[in-house]
């Protein structure tokens, strides 16, 4: 596993665009603001869907109409995240791809979006959809799990930069 | 007299204590990032929605409403921890071009804001509702999305300098 992917990073290393990333002097920075801005929206539109499923956001509004508003920007922004971080990982694989933090963070983010597609699908089968206040149990848990992931990725993803790989 | 309190920070207990512990910074750092994450996006979900090009079919007070709660307890947080991560090198930071280039741009989303809260929002009654407002908010939602991505920008590279 991991001298595979240290052969991965090597061979991202080796690749032009990666060179690309790593020797126009602003490219880092501007990626990973980039990268951040597209994180506040994509968690606070995930954020506002939990929120809402738990009652705590704009509870005069049925749920699917409210996440209606949320989740389609939540998801296109979710490429943007994805582009700008993979390119962030192309410019400096060994630095992430190696990093125990890293691979905590990319975990975490495909139990965060596989928690927040499911909670989505469960609000546009319409069981929830007409709930006055707030989802059943079952969904508060996922919402609140959700919560919690995007708490862990923003964290491991700060701590990405004081790690070694 | 300005920099004589920069430095008192720099030397204040606390300034030092972050300053040399290796956890201190980056766990404040880290509550920083995630109190901005939610300021940025709170505000510009709502920015969208001046601009008419987000949650047209909910009126702007209701979301108001429902999102600042968020927005100003995040804001608190993001601004007592940006605050301690400043005061570990306060005299640096304070002549620091993109750090100084972050705080003007808050200015300039605060006096937005206040032009449009003490002026424009006095209206709300007519466009409150309007799938796509006059342009007077349309104009308020547009420069607080820029000065939003002003601030991401200078931020991050603050630690690209020195």
């Amino acid at each position: 596993m991991s001298s595979s992917l240290r052969n991965l990073s090597q061979w991202l290393e080796n690749t032009s665009l990666s060179s690309v990333v790593r020797d126009i002097h602003f490219m880092v920075p501007l990626l990973q603001s980039i990268h951040i801005f597209s994180v506040a929206l994509v968690i606070w539109a995930a954020l506002a869907v939990d929120l809402r499923v738990l009652g705590a956001l704009g509870r005069d509004q049925p749920l699917a109409a409210f996440s209606q508003r949320f989740l389609p920007v939540m998801w296109w922004t979710l490429i943007v995240l994805l582009i700008s971080g993979a390119l962030l990982i192309v410019g400096e694989p060994h630095r992430t791809l190696q990093n125990p933090v890293f691979q905590l963070k990319m975990i975490v983010l495909l139990l965060g979006m596989l928690i927040t597609a499911f909670v989505q699908s469960f609000i546009a089968t319409g069981r929830l959809a007409l709930m006055p206040k707030a989802g059943d149990g079952a969904v508060k848990a996922l919402a609140l799990l959700s919560i919690g992931a995007w708490v862990i990725i923003i964290f491991a993803g700060r701590w990405i930069a004081y790690t070694a790989s | 007299m300005l920099n004589q309190f920069f430095q008192q920070l720099y030397d204040s207990p606390l300034g030092t204590a972050i300053r040399e512990d290796p956890a201190y910074f980056p766990w404040i750092e880290s509550f920083h990032v995630l109190a901005i994450t939610i300021v940025v996006g709170s505000i510009c979900a709502l920015d969208l929605r001046f601009m008419g090009l987000a949650s047209r079919q909910r009126s702007i007070s209701s979301f108001g409403a429902e999102v600042l709660p968020y927005t100003v307890t995040a804001f608190v947080v993001a601004a007592i921890t940006g605050l301690l991560l400043f005061s570990s090198n306060a005299p640096a930071y304070a002549e620091n071009v993109y750090f100084i280039a972050k705080m003007l741009i808050m200015l300039v989303a605060l006096v937005n804001l206040s032009i449009f809260h003490f002026i424009t929002e006095r209206g709300i009654g007519q466009w409150d509702h309007m799938p796509k407002p006059p342009l007077a908010v349309r104009a308020a939602g547009a420069i607080s999305l820029c000065c939003w991505i002003g601030i991401v920008l200078t931020g991050r590279w603050i630690a690209y300098t020195e």
